[in-house]
């Protein structure tokens, strides 16, 4: 396996909540509870889980969108969290983000040319004639005429405006992409394109993504390993084949079951999980799972188990294994 | 299930539905016939832009302004619903036929507890006390799998999850004793996958307990797989494949219905590949459209007739029913593939 790119440790990100009564107390959402995991260059990790369950959360606080509570981001043996602003801004350079909402993530008053130059200008990429070819370039890379550059966001459709974002993030070059919902907003036609894209610039740039979705099925095809959480704790986490062939958590099983097969001789009508995703702000007792879980045992009520690696790299926080 | 395929309880024919803009008139619905028959799920698929909605609205008698009928006929029994007044059409609405829309937030009223939103349908529709109108909200959520449905009914729309005001659309919509047409539009879009199953799962048993006739627009496939007796797929407008549910995802004869199953990543072809095979460039504006099939310029097998006209119907086999001027309906023994 490549060497670790990134490693988070014991993440955690709280955020406090403010009561709906004025004098009411405040409460504590766990959005992402004690998480590590190990990021390796050139694959792509998968991250499912529905919503609420942090998964967004912690791509942003990898970055240092969000600060952490606790616990640590180490990219190459150096911890981002120790790291001074101008050392910060040399590491983001590096990592870079795609986000879900391709209308509200690209600033509406600039021309395509400037969205895209920006990270070249605040880095000193060169001449403003450099830029404006490298920006040409980059336009191309992604599927979009060059002769497109001096229109506005609203001129372009989300696939499109899509295309742009991720111009924007391979712009400097990074190794790590994060991949927020990036392709959830958009039309099943338009959004195996932007996949195809992103297959093809992980080959020629060798990229590492960090994929963000709730769609089991993008995930599958995309993913070289799959990390799935649920109310801001990873689950299970194993290679895509392992994962897809061998998922041990009953979450795991749940959400495979629950996402819809495109084969219609094939409807299977069992038992599906019962009730809702509950409150982050008040996660149930011992397994957060165990409300919802049709093989829920006794010591489940009660304590949240353990993550134990039952084969190599297939890694699993339930009682049963 | 009561499915009898003879009987169509809503029969919409070349239905046109036009919006003016100040740069022209949009097209949203251009000449589109399909039938829906008695207890059977038809699914109308497309993605964003295609009409499936308006269509909708249309058979609603909910377009917004300034959009309007321009011809075609909805018929729904012996009646065509276009030549209905607003008063004949709210005794049709959220009696025989009711709809579900995709947003469950935005479709029910934030100032109004479940229960006078749920009472006033019942009211609308039938003659009954407050106190009768009261037990059958409380009788119709928990029907629809909300636990404590007496107590649920006084919250507010946001003390319920998306899931949960989603099942309160659906009982709203329940309401009449004897729902014909019940027309879902995306009804799990806004949903989780788990809780989306849930929902699909609740539509399905109820259709199969009360015989009606399900309208279900959607953009997911995986959906379509999981619902549909047959399919109609949209395409800019048109109607372009309309078959039975097993026959449009084994036999798809549209380049536009092949390429929209390619471009699913769940589709079993895929397993160990690293590349989709997607449908290239993007769906045309609307007010551009020419004469021809709007599919022309993304199509792989496009000819020059396909500029000029927009191709006849042809039949493959008896209910597939394809668009497209590279189907030959002469090569139906050969599955109809251009």
């Amino acid at each position: 396996m490549n060497p670790s790119l990134v490693s988070v440790k014991h993440l955690k990100k709280y955020f406090t909540v403010k009561s709906d009564t004025l004098w009411g107390k405040k409460s504590i959402l766990k959005a992402v509870d004690d998480v590590s995991f190990d990021l390796y260059a050139c694959e792509t990790l998968g991250v499912v889980g529905e919503s609420g369950c942090g998964k967004s959360t912690v791509g942003k606080t990898m970055l240092r969108l969000h600060e952490r509570t606790d616990g640590s981001v180490w990219y190459k043996e150096r911890d981002i969290y120790s790291l001074d602003r101008h050392e910060l801004k040399q590491v983001r350079r590096q990592m870079q983000m795609i986000f879900q909402d391709p209308f509200s993530s690209l600033n509406p008053r600039k021309q395509v040319r400037d969205i895209v130059a920006q990270p070249l200008r605040i880095f000193n990429q060169g001449t403003r004639q450099e830029i404006q070819d490298k920006v040409d370039h980059l336009l191309e890379e992604v599927g979009l005429n060059p002769k497109f550059k001096t229109r506005y966001p609203h001129q372009f459709s989300g696939g499109q405006r899509q295309r742009i974002g991720i111009a924007r993030a391979i712009a400097l070059e990074p190794e790590l992409i994060i991949c927020d919902e990036s392709v959830s907003a958009l039309d099943v036609s338009i959004q195996a394109q932007v996949l195809n894209l992103l297959l093809e610039l992980q080959e020629k740039y060798r990229l590492t993504y960090m994929f963000i979705a709730h769609d089991l099925s993008v995930v599958e095809f995309i993913s070289t390993r799959i990390m799935v959480m649920y109310l801001g704790k990873i689950v299970e986490q194993a290679p895509k084949d392992t994962l897809v062939d061998n998922h041990l958590h009953p979450y795991t099983a749940s959400l495979f079951k629950a996402s819809p097969d495109i084969d219609p001789r094939n409807r299977n009508d069992e038992v599906l999980l019962p009730g809702d995703v509950p409150s982050p702000l008040d996660p149930p007792s011992g397994c957060y799972f165990h409300p919802r879980c049709p093989r829920c045992m006794e010591v489940c009520t009660h304590t949240y188990p353990e993550t134990r690696e039952v084969a190599p790299g297939h890694w699993v926080a339930c009682h049963l294994y | 299930m009561i499915k009898d395929h003879q009987t169509a309880v809503l029969e919409v024919d070349r239905l046109v539905t036009e919006f003016p803009t100040p740069k022209g008139t949009i097209r949203a619905v251009n000449d589109v016939s399909f039938q829906l028959h008695q207890g059977e799920t038809l699914a109308l698929v497309g993605e964003s832009g295609c009409g499936k909605s308006v269509t909708a609205l249309s058979i609603m008698g909910l377009l917004a302004h300034p959009g309007r009928i321009s011809s075609g006929t909805i018929r729904y029994g012996k009646d065509d619903l276009l030549g209905y007044s607003t008063s004949q059409m709210r005794k049709i609405r959220g009696n025989k036929i009711s709809m579900i829309f995709q947003e469950p937030m935005t479709s029910l009223n934030p100032v109004f507890r479940i229960k006078d939103q749920m009472m006033e349908v019942i009211l609308e529709h039938q003659d009954l006390s407050s106190k009768a109108a009261f037990d059958r909200a409380v009788e119709l959520l928990g029907m629809v799998g909300i636990p404590s449905p007496e107590k649920r009914i006084m919250d507010f729309p946001h003390h319920l999850s998306g899931g949960m005001r989603q099942r309160v659309m659906i009982a709203m919509a329940l309401t009449s004793p004897d729902p014909g047409i019940l027309i879902a539009d995306e009804p799990t879009t806004a949903l989780d996958v788990t809780i989306q199953a849930q929902i699909l799962q609740l539509i399905r048993k109820l259709q199969e307990k009360n015989g009606m006739s399900l309208l279900l627009i959607t953009h997911d496939m995986g959906v379509v797989a999981k619902m549909a007796d047959r399919v109609a797929v949209m395409y800019a407008g048109k109607k372009i494949e309309e078959a039975d549910v097993i026959e449009c995802f084994e036999n798809p004869c549209h380049p536009y219905t092949r390429g929209l199953l390619n471009s699913i990543p769940s589709n079993k072809k895929y397993k160990g590949a690293n590349r989709l095979e997607a449908i290239q460039g993007f769906v045309p504006n609307l007010l551009e459209l020419g004469k021809g099939c709007p599919f022309t310029n993304r199509c792989t097998v496009a000819m020059d007739i396909c500029q000029a006209a927009f191709p006849s119907q042809a039949q493959i086999i008896e209910g597939h029913h394809v668009c497209c001027h590279a189907v030959n309906p002469t090569d139906a023994d050969k599955g109809g593939r251009p």
